[in-house]
């Protein structure tokens, strides 16, 4: 970002006060991710696309209401999308007026790998859905943000609206369960991504003194893992904070 | 177990279309503001007041509060104007006779060539319901009392007789008005009846070569500087302006009368031009002038030769004056030179 890139807070305040460009770049910069968050929710695209618009759509909805807290408008997309995946059906009756003058997606017709690519990718995306459906809701939320979105704990706090310290609580919970569920160990590729966030996981949640998590401080990472590290991220977490 | 993993992120189809859909679909969009009592306070006040004034529909200056204005939350210009609109729907249905005069209390200051603040003067005007009767202005560029009368072969005997004593405009004398006057109305009726049957009233009365958003906004601001109308028809108007494009919204603003406002104008060709409301009652304050070279939106090119507005010189930075006007009170007299209640 070069020093006269508008930050999302930026875009964002000139967009509340009619700046329909800003509008415009913030679509631009987040529709992207928006979009395949809601495809690895749905396992459809064209689904996918409706939810997208509809996020952006409720989110100017309530934009008397967005103050995005961490400089991005990211983590408030995410829990827009969130809510809106988990309200699916009130969502898209409240704009369905709208969404019925979105334009319809309509890959060339010519580009028959990217139509293939595609359904190949909804078969694939369906099979880990599966997989992790297995999971509570809201295990299953946290941790898709977690280890699909690469979010830290403090923009999944701030997408949810919960409290650093249940996104942590909720992380260990999901990883426990889907060991737990399923019958032989958790698919190699989830269980490794699970594992390096829960032990970034840990790292942030090694007890203070005090018996409270740390909290994400910054360096914390490059020090050498205490010997609590290796334990399993439930054992070392403070209670839920929510 | 590879497959395990989602698979690759892939782009949009239509992003475009669907970002300009999006955008278009936004214009429209009621907000979901997080409490409505902002709102309703905005409205009692509106009403309240409305009703507490008979006949007084503008506040008087410093009704803008404390001088601490209140912490004024970033609001789209359309959620701006939606509350114009209901602020302007809750005024007084005043309904004048032809025989009556628009009382109109007013500040404004133009900038001078050249640069300084310029000169802010004061103006009390009494304009004939009908046009029919001789409308009077006093104070004012002139610092006189003035007769306004079009089209009257007694006025223009009047003056007339007045240039040949070499004392100029005419001596106002109110036992004498003139007589056989033909001016505008003050009163504007026969507008239209929803909101896009006034935008395109907006869009079909503006003349001049300006981007059709631009001319406009310049019409709805001209027609709220020399015209009075029902507030049923102010507040389509209002809700009208909310389809303008390249509308944005300036908060903290202090007018002329030093009120707390809230404004929303357009920015094009090196001038903004900007409606004020207070902030907490939404109500027509007034409009200004000033310099700002950025455009609020792409507007379409104008040809060469169109009669656009002048462009502002780059010498001047943004945020000089370049005019500003007050309404500080609006009334119904039966006389000229009455003050209303």
């Amino acid at each position: 970002m070069n020093p006269h890139t508008p930050t999302d807070d930026e875009l964002w305040n000139r967009a509340r006060d009619g700046d329909e460009q800003a509008f415009g770049e913030l679509f631009d910069r987040h529709a992207h991710t928006v979009y395949n968050y809601c495809f690895r929710r749905t396992a459809s695209w064209s689904e996918a696309q409706d939810v997208t618009s509809v996020v952006f759509l409720e989110t100017w909805r309530q934009r008397a209401r967005v103050q995005p807290q961490s400089g991005s408008l990211l983590p408030w997309l995410y829990g827009v999308a969130t809510n809106v995946l988990h309200n699916q059906r009130r969502s898209m009756r409240r704009h369905r007026d709208a969404l019925s003058r979105m334009p319809k997606p309509v890959l060339p017709p010519d580009d028959a790998d990217e139509v293939t690519a595609r359904l190949d990718a909804e078969q694939r995306m369906r099979r880990v859905l599966d997989a992790m459906g297995k999971l509570p809701r809201r295990d299953r939320e946290v941790l898709i943000l977690s280890v699909w979105e690469e979010l830290d704990h403090h923009q999944i706090a701030e997408a949810l609206g919960i409290a650093p310290g249940t996104v942590r609580s909720r992380l260990s919970r999901a990883r426990a369960r889907l060991r737990d569920l399923t019958a032989e160990p958790p698919p190699a590729d989830i269980a490794a991504a699970v594992q390096a966030h829960h032990d970034a996981a840990t790292e942030l949640a090694t007890p203070s003194p005090t018996g409270r998590a740390a909290g994400a401080t910054s360096g914390r990472g490059a020090k050498a893992p205490s010997p609590h590290v290796r334990r399993p991220v439930n054992v070392c977490l403070p209670e839920e904070s929510r | 177990m590879n497959d395990m993993l989602p698979p690759p992120r892939r782009d949009l189809v239509e992003h475009d279309a669907i970002r300009n859909q999006l955008i278009r679909e936004t214009r429209q969009m009621p907000t979901r503001t997080k409490s409505p009592r902002l709102l309703l306070a905005g409205l009692a006040v509106t009403v309240g007041a409305g009703a507490a004034a008979a006949a007084i529909i503008v506040p008087s200056a410093g009704s803008g509060g404390n001088g601490q204005g209140p912490a004024i939350r970033p609001v789209a210009a359309t959620e701006v104007l939606d509350r114009a609109s209901k602020a302007a729907g809750g005024l007084p249905d005043i309904k004048p006779r032809p025989d009556q005069y628009l009382y109109m209390s007013s500040r404004s200051r133009q900038q001078t060539e050249g640069g300084g603040t310029g000169r802010m003067t004061s103006r009390l005007d009494w304009r004939s319901i009908d046009g029919r009767h001789a409308s009077l202005m006093s104070g004012g560029d002139m610092g006189r009392d003035m007769w306004m009368c079009a089209d009257s072969r007694d006025f223009e005997e009047m003056e007339a007789k007045s240039k040949a004593t070499g004392a100029g405009a005419p001596k106002v004398n109110l036992a004498r008005p003139p007589k056989g006057c033909h001016d505008t109305p003050i009163m504007l009726t026969g507008l239209p009846t929803t909101t896009q049957g006034m935008r395109s009233w907006l869009y079909k009365n503006s003349h001049g070569g300006n981007p059709a958003d631009v001319q406009a906004f310049i019409t709805l601001s001209d027609t709220l500087l020399t015209r009075y109308m029902r507030p049923s028809s102010l507040a389509l108007m209002f809700k009208a302006a909310a389809t303008i494009h390249g509308v944005t919204v300036t908060r903290n603003v202090t007018d002329l009368a030093g009120r707390q406002g809230i404004a929303v104008g357009q920015t094009f060709n090196g001038r903004r031009l900007e409606l004020i409301f207070d902030t907490k009652s939404y109500r027509y304050l007034g409009y200004r002038q000033f310099v700002s070279q950025k455009d609020s939106y792409p507007f379409p090119k104008t040809s060469p030769n169109a009669a656009i507005t002048p462009h502002v010189s780059k010498e001047y930075p943004d945020g000089t004056p370049l005019f500003s006007y007050a309404l500080i009170k609006v009334g119904i007299t039966d006389k000229l030179k009455q003050t209303p209640r």
